[in-house]
């Protein structure tokens, strides 16, 4: 498959993706493209040999949350349409709550209940260990008030 | 409470509303950026400039809603009617000011106060989106935005002034003390800062804010119970005793909401007069009760200090609330209860 080929076929799922990991259009769209850019120096080796979805998301990931870490943000998030409506005020409120949470935290909640990735695979995409990422997502939870069945198991 | 379902299903939701990017051209339109970077960086490497690149957290706005479940038989009308309200639909209440006037979110984004007595809504301040974290006094208001507070005056003429930056990583809960406004995140602690600027200062670690002068060592863990309150004022600590068996305790300076097993647990800090309410829960974003006295959940107010459940009606089960103030939709008109217009308990 050429670069090209696999972004015209994956381009929408990894948009899709960098809307939940950012919590904007603008960002995820600079996300994907900044991964894409650095999956396109290394497309011969991967395509070939790794799995290039699972490589560019992991590259996501970690730009994800390195750039929120050192990266100033350059325009007012209000400025670019929000995927949520006005009255939806249930999703709104959830939404808003994930997007203020610190990227590593929205990242480990991403990666379980979206990408539905298991601790250890988590721990790895992000370099960081499997307690680690039990806390964030421990964290994460509690900041949204959300029941986490395996920390409580009953309500 | 929401579940980890409910969080996979925001998330899928929202990815579905992805909207469709050329991204080769993006990827071909950085690929050349960067090699107009590199070349400009090469001729510019006799002169070194160091850039501060500040990070810059958000506060996003979204309103406060609960769809509540079951429906009681009586109405709050004739428990406190004096408490009950209605406005024009297009408003939003935020908070109770008084026992006569509320500051509400206008959809034109606007901020502004409506007063129950003579039915006149005056605006306080516009803005690009409603307020998420909002402190109301008796003469001003404050709200978070951005990395900001902004304070403006309830009444009389006056701009909104911008005071901060405030710290702490995801500040959730804003209070207004005197003249000084103080925050909390649940990372962080409590810090105040003067209403007219200055640098802020670290009030308490490891607490939440409750209404000032009061905190709480409130815990991430939505099971754990916290295990004192504090007067940050006096310094004072209360302890905080949890009734046998209940877990989550979310507190107020007198009373606390818990759970045990499937029941809802109204208790005092110190353990005792406890009471099994069904249906009350935690507001979403301040779980501990409004002017210490209030809980909601299940379409009733419950009003702590008289021991008294208090249903409402809202026309089809979806209802929302403000600080102090619990409304819903009804004939294109919006109904609602004014907490700080319920008199005290006898």
């Amino acid at each position: 498959m050429e670069f090209e080929d696999f972004v015209r076929a994956r381009g929408p799922a990894l948009l899709r993706y960098g809307l939940v990991l950012t919590g904007n259009a603008d960002d995820a769209a600079d996300l994907v493209q900044e991964a894409l850019l650095k999956l396109s120096s290394s497309w011969r080796r991967v395509r070939n040999k790794d799995d290039p979805e699972g490589y560019i998301r992991t590259i996501m990931a970690r730009q994800h949350v390195s750039w929120w870490r050192r990266r100033r943000r350059e325009q007012l998030t209000d400025e670019v349409p929000s995927p949520v409506r006005e009255d939806e005020h249930d999703l709104r409120e959830i939404w808003q709550r994930l997007r203020a949470l610190p990227p590593k935290q929205r990242a480990v909640l991403v990666l379980r209940y979206y990408e539905q990735l298991a601790d250890d695979e988590i721990a790895a995409i992000l370099g960081v260990s499997p307690a680690t990422v039990r806390s964030q997502a421990s964290r994460g939870l509690a900041t949204l008030r959300i029941r986490a069945q395996a920390l409580i198991g009953r309500w | 409470m929401r579940t980890e379902e409910e969080l996979a299903r925001v998330l899928r939701t929202i990815a579905e509303r992805a909207e469709h990017v050329d991204l080769l051209s993006g990827v071909v339109a950085k690929r050349r950026h960067r090699r107009r970077l590199r070349a400009r960086v090469a001729l510019a490497s006799a002169c070194v400039t160091i850039l501060g690149w500040g990070a810059a957290a958000w506060w996003p706005s979204p309103p406060r809603p609960v769809v509540g479940t079951a429906a009681p038989a009586a109405t709050v009308d004739q428990v406190w009617p004096r408490a009950v309200f209605t406005m024009p639909g297009r408003y939003r209440p935020l908070a109770a000011i008084s026992a006569t006037e509320l500051l509400v979110w206008g959809e034109q984004g606007t901020i502004e106060v409506y007063d129950a007595t003579t039915r006149r809504f005056t605006v306080v301040a516009r803005l690009p989106q409603a307020p998420r974290d909002v402190a109301v006094g008796s003469d001003r208001v404050a709200w978070l935005a951005e990395d900001y507070v902004w304070v403006a005056p309830l009444r009389g003429r006056g701009a909104a002034r911008r005071v901060g930056p405030v710290k702490g990583t995801s500040v959730d809960r804003v209070t207004l003390a005197g003249d000084h406004v103080a925050w909390s995140s649940p990372l962080d602690g409590v810090w105040r800062m003067k209403v007219d600027g200055g640098a802020p200062e670290k009030v308490a670690k490891g607490l939440q804010l409750l209404d000032w002068p009061w905190a709480i060592d409130e815990p991430l863990d939505i099971r754990t119970n916290p295990t004192r309150v504090v007067n940050l004022e006096t310094g004072r600590t209360f302890r905080i005793t949890p009734a046998r068996g209940v877990e989550g305790l979310r507190c107020g300076p007198t009373w606390c909401l818990g759970m045990r097993d499937d029941d809802s647990v109204v208790q005092r800090i110190d353990g005792s007069q406890v009471r099994v309410r069904q249906g009350l829960r935690g507001h979403p974003y301040r779980d501990y009760p409004y002017k210490d006295r209030f809980f909601s959940g299940g379409m009733a107010i419950y009003d702590a200090q008289a021991d008294r459940m208090v249903p409402f009606q809202a026309a089809d089960g979806g209802w929302s609330e403000g600080q102090g103030v619990i409304f819903w939709r009804q004939s294109g008109q919006l109904r609602g209860v004014n907490l700080a217009a319920v008199p005290p308990a006898q």
